[in-house]
């Protein structure tokens, strides 16, 4: 044992990805906890000063950045929750063997090779208010009346880049719920249709409690990248209207371009804490949900 | 009864496909249409067929040094992530050591914890790679590390340790010895984990906003440049999503298979 650990299981070997890593990630990342606190910015670039906790003052105080907070949960929690409920039925949906199955797994999963800031754009001429593809079928089955300029109406067009949110990417959470109910043994299902469940029965008490593990996972990648949206605001509204879907990636892009080092690092800190403690809170509570097999 | 229910479920399915299809459709043929018609975003035929919108966006909107430039990065980042990740995982999987269980921790806290944009920007800027192929290549890379090493790391488990064994006993060299022996048993993780690095990578703007100018940026942010300058040729702007999108959805449609076994791997064994 000792005679291969020596040889083949050496440092050496994780060494390249280490180094990698030690440089462009955990040293950043270690490095926005010191510039956090100060006051470095790119036009006093040679001298900067520790500031303390101003950085922190300064963005609380700031309206925006609270407009900021709350947009990326809304967009968050909308997009899990959409995510994962549409990605399981759709799963149920397309669940099993045949062409037409498996057509439909292909179409489901089509938009995710889309780059979201290229889908931000498709979507932008979908919510064209005059012509979009949108308001022309609201209109042909007579709904003309709802349709509105999607992307420039305040309270409507964060809804509206949640739905391209979901358009996009809920293809992923359905191919992760499809390997997890493909883990559930088949034994589980006849014994329960032996017994005399009906079809919901058994997705509610056999296949959702086997497959909670997949859910986790699915729902955790959700997380992160809700509170992480960056081109999908970026590509349509840019934030707009007045500031009103600002999300906090947004936010730090906006600080970093003018300059503020220090404090758009101080943006970025705030961003790691919140993921770090959002992940970890809904890990350990699904964790305690999943069932041995 | 059992006719409705496969009524219900031939309506919500074809539905369904028409939501996820009709937007490409759409894109598609409104890309060689007329300017004057490509504005209704109409999905019927065109009156005339102007392929040669293709042209005039390849010509205006540096379509093909886009190209390259993320054929360049996404392939540079990729071979470094599958060489690095590849031989960390395999010492990894097998080292009983604590500083081995030490390094896979450290690698998986990159799948939750966000990249810190601005000091990696400073960083960058020391070492002379700001806007520079090698600076974008190592900063991908680094990127695709975590979900590497972790499926890596899953798969090496599955390959008998008396491999190494009987290695050990020809004399055979670590690294000829990883990447003769291991390497080609990994085989079906590393495709899946090919098409998942290069893809992300060919689709990621934040790496090519934060870390260089317009001259190394990939399509994706290209076309939203374009569509920032073109806004109203709508035609030209799908003609130029559509050379965007269209290697892409090939490779999907051809590897389907070996991308939804990759993006569900880690979901299954968790």
């Amino acid at each position: 044992m000792n005679k291969l650990e020596n040889k083949y299981y050496t440092k050496w070997l994780v060494l390249p990805a280490f180094l990698l890593f030690l440089v462009f990630f955990i040293i950043p990342n270690l490095a926005s906890f010191v510039m956090g606190f100060t006051d470095w910015s790119l036009f006093y670039f040679d001298e900067p000063r520790w500031n303390g906790l101003d950085n922190f003052k300064r963005l609380f105080s700031e309206k925006n950045f609270w407009i900021c907070v709350k947009n990326t949960f809304y967009f968050s929690v909308v997009t899990v929750l959409g995510k994962n409920i549409l990605g399981f039925l759709m799963a149920l949906l397309v669940q099993g063997e045949g062409r037409y199955k498996h057509f439909l797994r292909a179409a489901f999963f089509l938009p995710i090779t889309i780059s979201s800031l290229v889908v931000a754009i498709i979507f932008v001429s979908i919510y064209n208010p005059t012509n979009g593809l949108l308001n022309n079928l609201l209109s042909a089955v007579g709904l003309g009346k709802l349709g509105v300029d999607w992307l420039h109406t305040k309270g409507v067009a964060l809804n509206a880049v949640c739905v391209m949110e979901l358009w996009q990417q809920v293809g992923y959470t359905m191919c992760i719920c499809l390997a997890g109910m493909e883990s559930v043994p088949a034994e589980y299902y006849e014994a329960s249709k032996i017994d005399g469940a009906g079809y919901w029965q058994r997705v509610f008490k056999v296949t959702i409690p086997l497959m909670v593990q997949s859910l986790t996972v699915s729902v955790m990648l959700s997380i992160i990248s809700g509170i992480k949206v960056f081109a999908q605001i970026y590509g349509t509204t840019n934030g707009g209207p007045a500031d009103s879907t600002q999300v906090l990636s947004t936010f730090l892009y906006k600080s970093f371009g003018n300059g503020y080092l220090g404090y758009s690092s101080a943006v970025g800190l705030f961003m790691t804490l919140l993921i770090s403690v959002l992940t970890f809170t809904v890990v350990i509570i699904m964790r305690k949900k999943e069932v041995e097999m | 009864m059992k006719v409705i229910k496969k009524t219900v479920y031939y309506v919500t399915t074809v539905f369904l496909t028409l939501v996820f299809v009709t937007p490409l459709w759409m894109v598609f043929i409104n890309s060689v249409k007329e300017k004057k018609d490509a504005r209704f975003f109409a999905l019927g035929l065109p009156s005339v067929w102007r392929w040669d919108n293709y042209e005039t966006v390849i010509k205006a909107g540096n379509v093909l040094r886009a190209f390259f430039n993320g054929l360049i990065v996404s392939g540079g980042s990729v071979l470094i992530v599958l060489a690095f990740s590849s031989i960390a995982a395999f010492v990894i999987s097998r080292s009983t050591s604590k500083w081995a269980k030490g390094a896979y921790y450290t690698f998986l806290c990159g799948l939750v914890i966000p990249v810190a944009f601005v000091p990696t920007y400073l960083i960058l800027d020391t070492l002379k790679l700001f806007n520079t192929y090698m600076g974008l290549i190592l900063v991908s890379a680094t990127y695709g590390l975590p979900m590497s090493i972790f499926l890596y790391t899953g798969f090496v488990k599955t390959i008998p340790r008396e491999l190494d064994e009987a290695a050990f006993l020809d004399g055979c060299p670590p690294l000829k010895m990883v990447f003769e022996i291991i390497f080609p048993l990994l085989k079906p993780i590393t495709i899946t984990l090919f098409i998942f690095n290069f893809v992300g990578c060919w689709n990621d703007i934040q790496v090519p906003l934060y870390f260089s100018n317009t001259a190394k940026w990939n399509l994706p942010l290209t076309v939203y440049n374009f569509y920032g300058t073109y806004g109203s040729s709508w035609n030209l702007v799908f003609a130029d999503i559509v050379m965007t999108v269209l290697p892409l959805l090939v490779l999907h449609l051809v590897c389907q298979k070996y991308i939804i076994a990759g993006m569900t791997a880690g979901a299954v064994k968790g």
